[in-house]
């Protein structure tokens, strides 16, 4: 690893001020779960690192009116472990609590884990975000696709946006918080993840000087939440494939959905396809597979992950089926 | 408030918090790793870095009272805050005894790598639920990985931490043999103690760092090595292939030896070395290799067998003909006759890929010169071996060259090849400083040998009655860019293709082919795993076919004690296949009934699906001498030193060794003192690889035990039937009543400072293979077989397995907890081969790619031991370590089939190819409606 400056600030503020303007300077640490491991691979070599942790403002989960606040520094297994979060967002706290392993939630980060880098095995190896060799042959087209992208991968991105409980949270609705020198902003979740178009571009709609400060939930009334995963082990593996449903249900038939699906594309991926297939009908087998098959319909795979859009199609299945079943 | 200014890059930060209950204070750069400032400012070297990366968990450690990854804490972020360790574990009595005792007790620990991130993730979970449930068990062990044991032994002990412990076994004199004994070293292994590869490090060692070639064939120049020397203050020199005195190849078959310690000109695989840097710690890891003056001119590879055996492909070594390394052949009978003849034979074709060991000790080590010899100490499975390279790499006689073996984090075949060692003797002995190497992951994964990916063919015929009459079998194994074990793999698995079956008419045929990916090697089983995949999958479609139960076709088929192998050898007795298959015929029934039940009214996606299959290995080298040489001596205390140079990578040797040797001698087994594998003190055991420790070193051991027993009554001029009752510092002998003392303290001591010593050596008895592979390859073959329960989603194509039931004649079971630890691990390792396994070179060289089997992946095991005993080993004893592998995939792979009708002819299993294949069947069978 190479040398860097540390610096822990106490504030928010401060810690925006310390941050640099240009991507490539500077590097936040709150739980150093996956920044530890790019900094050793070399694939971000930040001259300052700025350690967080101190700021005890971003820790922990609040209530209030808007729904649930949860700090940015507050670890997985906090939420894991929240009463409030197991009880009003069970499907949530399942999500998380699948996570990686149990070590790794006692370190890592809810802000962290929003922003997280791909794992995409060329982003690495230090070949980038859109990797390709020096004729410009894009190298995940070309080459071991396997674990790639089968949605939104028409540009040169083809990595799979790697959160694990992003997909559910967006399906309760949750808004991100941000603080920078310009100041505070709040996006809708799925807003804060965008399809790099060049190799500036970074995957999150987050500038280089900005720190997630909040991810705010709201109150889940009314709505059917589940989560499902996919993944080839029984722990500690990051999934093929993950949905994310929300049911509004107005008696037998869906009144109103959210369908996000997770590890399919560059950003999670909501489907207003399989929630408009869903509006209106009641939530059974034959509802949530065609769901299932609209959230799937433009899927366009790679050489090697054709079975990935089978994956796919049954997570959301499932998902939908689960969400039907069981209570928020 | 301000922010504290930011602290510049290389400036040391004075640190505290606590470790173990005691304040420290560290000065460490901030984003220095917690676990290297404990293992090495802090000399706390019971946790251990397995990755550095967060994915296998044997550095967890308590932060606070919550296990974290010591490898992702940055020492700043611990300032202020409460560190435990295992060492410090001791302190929390009578919970944490409890737990070390339970791991003992149960065998929870092998070869202890990942032994102290299980203890301090258990002892999280137990602090919070003195008595937690199996699934509270799994999930609290869910990050850490062990390699060895399977997991279910360590579920076990957490779970009956909580219960009284059961004292010990104690056995009496003569009875050590069948005792489920504690492992001899195993205290070290749960209070984390036990010194590994990394764990020692000279004062003042320098550090090495190999240069690599990033590309899987490139061609390369060196710019100005002495200007990169100088210009980079710390770094003291760089070697390169005109640095290393002994110009001959090495390699693990003297034969094929190819490989040197750097490439020169061009480089014949990803991650194949080509310089070291050598230089003071801080120097070396801060440098930036980018700026390595080197330069690549990558080549075009040859990757697969096919390119490499193309007419006319480039030759990656100019002496080997078509690429091919070296070919194995086995014949008996007239194959194509009988499959002509044959009622019913079935064709097929199977693939397998790259496989990584993944121990969780990476390869560590260090040299120091001594006068003009130099001791290497690293972790190895082959001491004597590595003494032999090491002397020809710097051209120095054999007995110049010490090689002292630490405890072994897992090895399975990868570490009988050298890693660390010519890197750490060739620093030492040109900069006359001890040098040390510590590999990462990475470096591990990418450079050190993988199991051979193989391309297989059959053709098994057999007579409507179910007699096998025939098998043809071909394959190819990718045995990358260096011989390493590729011509033990080609020259063994023609012996073992037939299965533990009775086949008259015969034909295998190998071939090792070179291409430019790293070097394939040896890997628990030498290509039998992979051949057994195959096999197995093929009788199952014969017996279909012929309408036969799958377990009775292989009962009706097995070998006996008077039939001959494909060689035609007749083992003569000790061959109990039969035992094993009929062991499982109780399960077989439930299981299949079971399985049919539940999907008669299956109306999800879930199947289910049962499926066996048989193994058989022969113990030691194929047709080749393979002696181990025992030497015990009686010390003028009373006690019993034990010269074993078996190396105990986990699987027990030093405890199966020593209760061989202890009832040979008819001792009680608290009298021996164990001397390790160190080439200066300890004779040549050979190799812990082929299974063959128990068989081959526990007979020497025998022999000398009895020898020494001999000179023991000899000095009183008693007869073979006196009983000697050992005390401090004096023996009992008594005869018919008549009893003398014999002062030790009394008696000369001998050139090894003994009372008395006896030596003995054992080279199993085989014979050289004729041209058609007949002849005696082995003395002692294990034999098994295991069953397999699973549970398959058809619509994602996952599977899980339920259970699994392994039956395996042991000849006689020296430890049964030992067995069952080697029966469960290897099982685990056959399970990740079937359904998760596969290294691809360039992708993935680390642990959240590669996949293996954790904790929530592995079903219960049921072992059934069967005692058929060895006419030759010791008290009939066979091997087990490989034997417990080779069953394992091809169960799974059956189970596949027997839930869902598809047949899987790649390996691993995964979700895709198992969706494939049901959507395969589902458009023939739509054609076909």
């Amino acid at each position: 690893m190479r040398a860097f400056d540390y610096v822990s600030p106490t504030s928010t503020r401060q810690a925006a001020n310390l941050l640099s303007s240009t991507w490539g300077n500077t590097e936040i640490l709150a739980g150093g779960t996956d920044l530890l491991a790019l900094m050793k691979e070399d694939v971000v070599t930040p001259k300052r690192l700025v350690n967080i942790k101190e700021i005890a403002d971003l820790r922990g989960v609040k209530s209030d009116s808007s729904g649930l606040r949860i700090g940015s520094l507050t670890t997985l297994a906090e939420v894991a472990e929240d009463a409030g979060v197991r009880e009003k967002y069970p499907a949530f706290a399942e999500a998380v609590r699948e996570a990686a392993s149990p070590q790794i939630r006692n370190m890592a980060t809810v802000g962290g884990n929003l922003c997280q880098r791909p794992r995409c095995w060329y982003f690495r190896n230090g070949l980038g975000l859109l990797p390709k060799d020096e004729s410009g042959k894009e190298l995940v087209e070309e080459g071991d696709n396997r674990y790639h992208a089968i949605l939104g991968n028409d540009g040169p991105a083809r990595f799979v946006s790697p959160s694990t409980i992003v997909p559910v949270l967006i399906a309760y609705g949750a808004k991100v918080r941000l603080e920078g020198p310009k100041g505070k902003r709040e996006l809708p979740l799925e807003k804060f993840y965008v399809i790099p178009k060049t190799d500036r571009d970074r995957e999150h709609d987050l500038l280089p000087n900005e720190i997630v400060t909040e991810v705010v939930i709201p109150a889940a009334n009314g709505w059917k939440v589940a989560h499902y995963e996919i993944r080839q082990k029984a722990a500690f593996d990051w999934p093929l494939a993950v949905a994310a449903v929300a049911l509004k249900m107005d008696g037998s038939s869906v009144q109103a959905a959210r369908v996000v699906l997770g590890h399919v594309a560059p950003t999670p991926w909501p489907s207003p396809q399989a929630e408009a297939a869903l509006k209106g009908q009641p939530a059974n087998e034959d509802s949530a597979k065609k769901a299932a098959d609209a959230a799937l319909a433009n899927a366009k795979p790679l050489s090697q992950n054709a079975y990935k859009v089978q994956l796919a199609r049954v997570a959301v299945k499932r998902a939908i089926l689960k969400a039907a079943g069981g209570a928020a | 408030m301000l922010a504290t200014p930011p602290i510049p890059r290389d400036v040391q930060l004075s640190l505290s918090f606590t470790v173990n209950g005691k304040p420290v204070t560290v000065v460490a750069s901030p984003g220095e790793r917690l676990t290297r400032v404990l293992r090495e400012d802090l000399g706390l070297t019971g946790t251990k870095v397995g990755c550095d990366a967060g994915d296998c968990g044997a550095c967890t450690v308590l932060l606070d009272g919550e296990p974290v990854c010591a490898c992702l804490v940055p020492v700043a972020q611990a300032e202020g805050h409460e560190i435990t360790t295992v060492e410090g574990l001791a302190g929390r009595p009578p919970l944490f005894d409890r737990l070390q005792k339970a791991f003992l007790q149960h065998g929870a620990a092998q070869c202890g790598a990942c032994t102290p991130g299980m203890l301090v993730a258990a002892t999280a979970l137990l602090e919070k639920h003195e008595h937690p449930a199996e699934n509270e068990v799994m999930d609290a062990l869910g990050g850490v990985l062990c390699r060895c044991t399977g997991y279910r032994k360590i579920i076990t002990a957490v779970l009956e931490a909580g219960a009284e412990n059961v004292a010990p076994v104690s056995p009496t004199s003569g009875c050590a043999v069948g005792a489920r004994l504690v492992r001899l070293d195993g205290q070290r292994k749960v209070d984390g103690t036990e010194i590994y590869g990394a764990d020692e490090c000279p004062e003042a060692a320098l550090a090495v760092r190999a240069i690599r070639c990033p590309h899987h064939r490139a061609r390369f120049q060196f710019g100005d090595l002495d200007e990169f020397v100088t210009s980079h203050p710390g770094i003291h020199a760089i070697f390169t292939a005109k640095d290393v005195p002994g110009k001959a190849c090495y390699g693990v078959i003297p034969s094929f030896a190819d490989q040197t310690v750097f490439a020169e000109n061009e480089a014949r695989f990803r991650g194949e070395a080509v310089a070291i840097v050598v230089g003071e710690q801080a120097a070396v890891e801060g440098l930036d290799l980018a700026s390595f003056p080197v330069a690549w001119d990558e080549l075009e590879p040859i990757t697969t067998i096919d390119a490499a055996l193309e007419p006319g492909a480039e030759l990656i070594h100019a002496s080997r003909p078509r690429n091919v390394l070296t070919g194995g052949r086995v014949v008996r009978g007239d194959v194509e006759r009988a499959l002509a003849e044959a009622d019913v034979v079935v064709e097929d074709e199977y693939e397998t890929g790259f496989v990584e060991h993944a121990y969780i000790e990476p390869e560590a080590g260090f040299a120091r010169r001594v006068g003009d010899g130099i001791e290497v100490q690293a972790c190895t499975q082959s001491p004597y071996m590595d003494r032999a390279d090491i002397a020809k790499i710097l051209d120095i006689a054999p007995d110049k060259v010490r090689i002292i073996p630490t405890a072994v984090g897992g090895g399975f075949g990868s570490k009988l090849d050298l890693s660390v060692q010519p890197f750490v003797a060739l620093a030492a002995w040109h900069l006359n400083k001890p040098a040390r190497m510590v590999y990462s992951r990475f470096e591990s994964i990418l450079s050190t040998t993988k199991r051979h990916p193989a391309r297989m063919r059959l053709r098994a015929g057999a007579s409507r009655d179910g007699k096998l009459v025939g098998l043809d079998f071909s394959a190819d194994f990718n045995t990358g860019a260096y011989s390493s074990w590729g011509p033990t793999v080609a020259a063994r698995v023609p012996v073992h293709a037939s299965g533990p079956y009775q086949v008259p008419n015969y034909r295998a045929v190998t071939r090792a082919v070179h291409t430019h990916l790293v070097p394939a090697g040896a890997f628990r089983g030498f290509g039998v795993p992979q051949t057994a995949i195959a096999q197995e999958q093929v009788y199952d479609q014969l017996a279909d076919r012929l309408g036969m139960d799958r377990l009775e076709f292989r009962i009706l088929n097995a070998l006996d004690d008077h039939s001959p192998t494909v060689t035609g050898q007749v083992l003569g007795a000790g061959v109990g296949i039969r035992a094993c298959l009929e062991a499982l015929r109780p399960r077989w029934s439930a299981a299949r009934a079971e399985a049919t039940a539940f999907n008669a009214t299956a109306t999800g996606p879930i199947r289910r699906g049962v499926g066996m299959a048989g193994m058989w290995y022969g113990c030691g080298n194929t047709s080749l001498p393979n002696p181990s040489t025992v030497r015990v001596g009686l010390k003028a205390d009373g006690r019993i030193a034990l010269h074993q140079g078996a190396v105990d990578i986990g699987q027990g040797s030093n405890t199966i060794v020593t209760q061989i040797c202890a009832d040979a001698m008819q001792a009680p087994i608290e009298r021996f003192d164990l001397v390790s594998g160190d080439t200066a003190i300890t004779p040549d055991c050979g190799k812990t690889s082929a299974s063959r420790q128990t068989f081959v070193t526990g007979k020497a051991a025998a022999m000398a035990g009895e020898k020494l027993r001999a000179a023991i009554l000899q000095l009183a001029f008693a007869g073979e039937n006196a009983a000697i009752r050992f005390r401090d510092h004096c023996l009992e002998v008594e005869e018919g009543g008549r009893k003398q003392a014999i002062h030790l303290a009394q008696l000369p001591l001998d050139e090894f400072g003994y009372v008395a010593t006896a030596e003995a050596t054992f080279d199993p008895p085989t014979s050289p293979l004729d041209e058609n592979g007949q002849g005696v390859p082995y003395a002692v073959f294990g034999f098994g077989a295991h069953l397999a329960e699973i549970a398959i989603d058809t619509e994602l194509g996952t599977v899980q397995v339920l259970r699994i039931t392994a039956a395996h004649d042991v000849g006689r079971a020296i430890n049964p907890t030992l067995i069952e630890g080697q029966i469960e691990g290897g099982a685990a390792q056959g399970l990740g081969h079937a359904l998760m396994e596969e290294f691809f070179p360039g992708k993935g060289e680390n642990l959240h790619d590669y996949l293996i089997p954790s904790v929530g992946d592995m079903p219960p095991v049921e072992s059934i031991l069967i005692e058929d005993p060895s006419p030759v080993g010791p008290f009939g004893a066979k091997g087990i370590g490989e034997q417990a592998v080779i069953p394992t995939a091809p169960a799974i792979l059956n189970a596949i089939h027997d839930a869902t009708g598809v047949r899987i002819r790649r390996v691993p299993a995964t979700p895709d190819r198992i969706r494939a294949a049901i959507l395969a069947a589902q458009n023939t069978r739509s054609h076909r409606a």
